[in-house]
């Protein structure tokens, strides 16, 4: 499909030289001999490149008209072709993200090229979203990990690498992982749609099983998440081999996923599970990194909690600095159970950092100064107060 | 993790001082006098942002952003530069540069490009400052810390609540572990951090405190020293201060704790004291240690805060340095000013002045507060830290001034740092606030 152009220029001449350069290099093009036909005409006509005169009728400058263009929100390729520009305009182009300026004598060739290019390059950065769009149903972030910090990014690398599981997934993690919400992104990354049921120890029979497979939705595909793999019982686990060995495999539409809180090995070996349920389990193997090595991503997980909570909480350094220091040993669990404990010992205000810091040490719970309106920096110049006194006293002892 | 920004300018100095820029106001920079190098490290690392000179010998700005494109089409390049002339703009901006400033520029234009560029992240938060703020602030039991090390200590001041749960931890660390870090300013009083341990060992504390710079660790008179000595101290400071907390330093700390280890010597009654740079984020898991070894390192690394936090200590240590004649020489508002001023160079600058004072007041000569402040600027070269009154007012304008700043966030206006801190910008102007005129709260003065 032939490229579309829009030529703004006053100047009659100049424009149908541009306009026949173009329309023989097979672009559609459009012309505009002001800002303000150029404006109605990107409103009704498809236009991918924008090729304006600095000099515009009205006194209006290219500048401006990319700074409008800018300002309603058109992020269209713009390249500026003039007679004179001054520095600070030319700066002012850049700034307002100037895809090409070209001075007069114009060398066509290499207008032509810049075209071209930009073009080019504006495809590639479209390819990049409708790859990005082509991924949505594979959603970019597993149990809440983005991947901003290394260790989150080798886990969502690791986590979609074991998407693609045919049969058993293992899911190890620490101590509070919310393995539900991590289990299910990952059986969401499957391309077939799924059908995701989570089962608990005690919750394991033929019947409900058997269930799945019969009805309407009976073929549709089916991942089984498995909480607390550790603790079935002998009768459910064999339930679950048999259910396996019949309906898993290459081409099944069956898919498990264990969650568990420590290797298959290590489980072997304290004899928390048999022999039979080792072997029948598998060594695909997806580890979920502690919260504390992930500080980057625990901030931004952290961000979204707490606005989802007190969208009025101030997130700034000193609260970040509070959340990186703390050991987080319960993980996810205890992020959240956190921040709505912060949430509600500063209730009905938004939580300040102190809040913070008592709901992750409870022993400081009953501090009144909770209670206290005022602000972190009021207190702290009343404290500095009387440190001085203090201090002054101090120094003049003798 | 590499650092978000790199900043390429031939001239040290400039490079210097936009670091220092940008460092204010909340971004870590590297930065780099040859483009070449600097293509090298850009291909290498997943920087956010270049801030880049455009003459320069080696290539031009252009030239440079050329070479860029090709590694990363879509890296933000903000170019500084001295003039350029209409065909060096138009051939940068058919390159794709993204911001092109003219010096001298607008700081606060720069912080804005900068801030839509980059990120705060993680790694940002363990400056100097944000530790002090992290340490000092959240102090719950405001009046009483209590404690099980053996206080009042005898070296380290511990006449403030912050140093107080400094040596608290230390104490606690010390005892079950044999290697014990800790993070200190450049200044800080860490020869006192070591004579409290060594009294803790029950060794002598008279004896000289040790203390190696990592560099040297490797060095064979180093080693020969500690294998060939009579006894290890009771507390041995291993400085870290002058290096970068990379691959290189963590390799060289961990063949050290791997030397002194398999050296043979008796060490249960030795401390290994680690005096981390306060920019670093100390990790052990980082550490390629044996298990072994690991579980002979304290997990805590407590924070002795700068001296600007703790004017108490500051106080200690004036009223232990001066005799009775000097601070009746110096008279109530001569150690008031010692107290105003933040002491940067932390207690080495302290004890080097306080020796300064008594010099002169020995010699028999008169010290007003003029000769004071000219005293202090000798030193310090900053003069605006050594003005203003002398009152509790101006204490806590000095303080409020930097609370503020300890509280912006990246690229953020100072103004809008202000109302986020809560102001009642009804009574208060934040004008004045910020010219350092008023305090935020007057009503702190006005309730005695």
């Amino acid at each position: 499909m032939n490229k579309s152009i829009l030529i703004v220029d006053d100047d009659q001449d100049f424009s149908d030289l541009l306009k026949g350069i173009f329309q023989q290099a097979n672009y559609t093009v459009h012309t505009a001999f002001s800002a303000e036909q150029g404006f109605e005409l990107l409103k009704t006509e498809h236009i991918e490149l924008v090729v304006t005169d600095h000099r515009l009728p009205g006194g209006i400058t290219g500048t401006e008209f990319l700074a409008k263009l800018r300002e309603i929100g058109v992020n269209l390729p713009v390249i500026v072709v003039s007679g004179f520009l001054n520095d600070e305009a030319i700066r002012e182009l850049i700034r307002d993200g100037v895809a090409g300026i070209f001075i007069k004598p114009l060398n066509i060739f290499s207008l032509l090229k810049k075209a071209s290019l930009v073009l080019e390059e504006e495809e590639k950065g479209k390819g990049f979203s409708s790859n990005g769009q082509e991924n949505a149903n594979v959603k970019v972030e597993v149990g809440q990990v983005e991947g901003l910090s290394e260790t989150g990014k080798s886990f969502l690398q690791k986590a979609r690498n074991a998407s693609a599981f045919k049969r058993n997934l293992l899911l190890i993690g620490p101590n509070g992982t919310l393995f539900e919400e991590i289990a299910r992104d990952i059986a969401n990354m499957a391309p077939e749609e799924q059908r995701i049921v989570t089962l608990t120890p005690g919750g394991v029979n033929k019947e409900r099983l058997e269930a799945l497979f019969t009805g309407e939705s009976g073929e549709q595909p089916v991942t089984l998440v498995l909480a607390n793999a550790e603790k079935y019982s002998p009768e459910e686990v064999d339930t679950l081999v048999e259910l396996g060995d019949e309906r898993g495999g290459s081409e099944s539409s069956l898919r498990m996923i264990f969650c568990l809180s420590q290797s298959v090995e290590d489980l072997y070996d304290s004899e928390l599970i048999d022999e039979e349920f080792y072997l029948f389990l598998g060594t695909n193997e997806l580890n979920v990194p502690r919260l504390k090595k992930m500080p980057e991503d625990l901030l931004t997980i952290a961000k979204k909690e707490i606005e989802k909570q007190s969208p009025e909480t101030v997130f700034d350094m000193k609260l970040r600095s509070l959340l990186l220091a703390h050991d987080w040993p319960e993980n996810m669990v205890e992020l959240r159970s956190v921040i709505v404990r912060a949430v509600t010992l500063a209730q009905p205000m938004a939580p300040q950092v102190r809040h913070f810091a008592a709901a992750l040490n409870p022993a400081n719970e009953g501090d009144p100064s909770l209670n206290d309106a005022r602000s972190t920096f009021e207190r702290f110049l009343i404290q500095e107060k009387s440190r001085y006194e203090s201090a002054l006293d101090l120094a003049c002892q003798s | 993790m590499s650092k978000p920004i790199i900043l390429i300018d031939d001239e040290e100095k400039f490079a210097v001082m936009l670091q220092e820029l940008l460092k204010a106001a909340g971004y870590e920079a590297d930065f780099c006098l040859n483009p070449e190098e600097a293509l090298e490290r850009v291909k290498e690392e997943n920087y956010e942002l270049v801030i880049t000179d455009y003459k320069m010998p080696q290539m031009d700005g252009a030239q440079f952003l050329e070479e860029a494109r090709k590694v990363n089409p879509d890296l933000p390049v903000i170019m500084i530069s001295g003039l350029m002339n209409m065909p060096e703009l138009i051939k940068v901006a058919n390159i794709g540069v993204t911001l092109v400033l003219e010096k001298p520029f607008n700081t606060d234009d720069l912080l804005k490009y900068v801030g839509r560029f980059v990120h705060p992240s993680a790694s940002e938060e363990v400056s100097a400052m944000a530790m002090d703020m992290e340490a000092s602030e959240i102090s719950f039991q405001q009046d009483t810390v209590e404690v099980t090390y053996p206080s009042p200590a005898n070296f380290l001041s511990d006449s403030s609540n912050e140093n107080k749960r400094f040596l608290e931890s230390l104490w606690n660390s010390a005892n079950a572990y044999r290697h014990v870090p800790f993070y200190a300013q450049v200044g800080a009083e860490v020869r006192q951090v070591a004579m409290e341990v060594m009294e803790w060992t029950n060794s002598s504390a008279e004896g000289e405190v040790v203390r190696i710079m990592l560099s040297d660790t490797d060095a064979e008179i180093t080693q020969n020293w500690l294998l060939e000595a009579e006894s290890v101290p009771g507390a041995l400071l291993i400085d870290l201060r002058d290096s970068e907390w990379d691959d290189e330093t963590r390799k060289k700390l961990v063949d050290w704790i791997k030397f002194v280890e398999t050296s043979g010597r008796d060490l249960s009654m030795s401390r290994l004291l680690y005096i981390l740079p306060t920019g670093a984020r100390f990790d052990l898991d980082q550490l390629e240690l044996p298990d072994a070894f690991k579980l002979l390192f304290a997990p805590d690394c407590p924070i002795l805060l700068s001296l600007r936090e703790r004017v108490l200590d500051t106080a200690t240590y004036i009223s232990r340095g001066l005799e009775k004649s000097h601070k009746d020489a110096l008279g109530k508002s001569g150690l008031a000013r010692l107290l105003h001023y933040p002491w940067p160079g932390g207690y080495v600058e302290l004890l080097e002045r306080l020796n300064a004072i008594k010099k002169q007041l020995d010699a028999g000569e008169q010290l007003d507060d003029e000769g004071l402040k000219k005293l202090l600027a000798e030193r310090s070269g900053d003069e605006s830290m050594i003005e203003g009154e002398l009152d509790v007012v101006a204490y806590l304008k000095r303080r409020q001034r930097e609370y503020i700043l300890l509280h912006r966030e990246a690229g953020e206006d100072l103004k809008d740092t202000i109302l986020r801190l809560g102001i009642d910008s009804d009574s208060v102007s934040v004008e004045d606030v910020l010219e350092n005129k008023q305090l935020a709260f007057p009503e702190v003065i006005a309730e005695s």
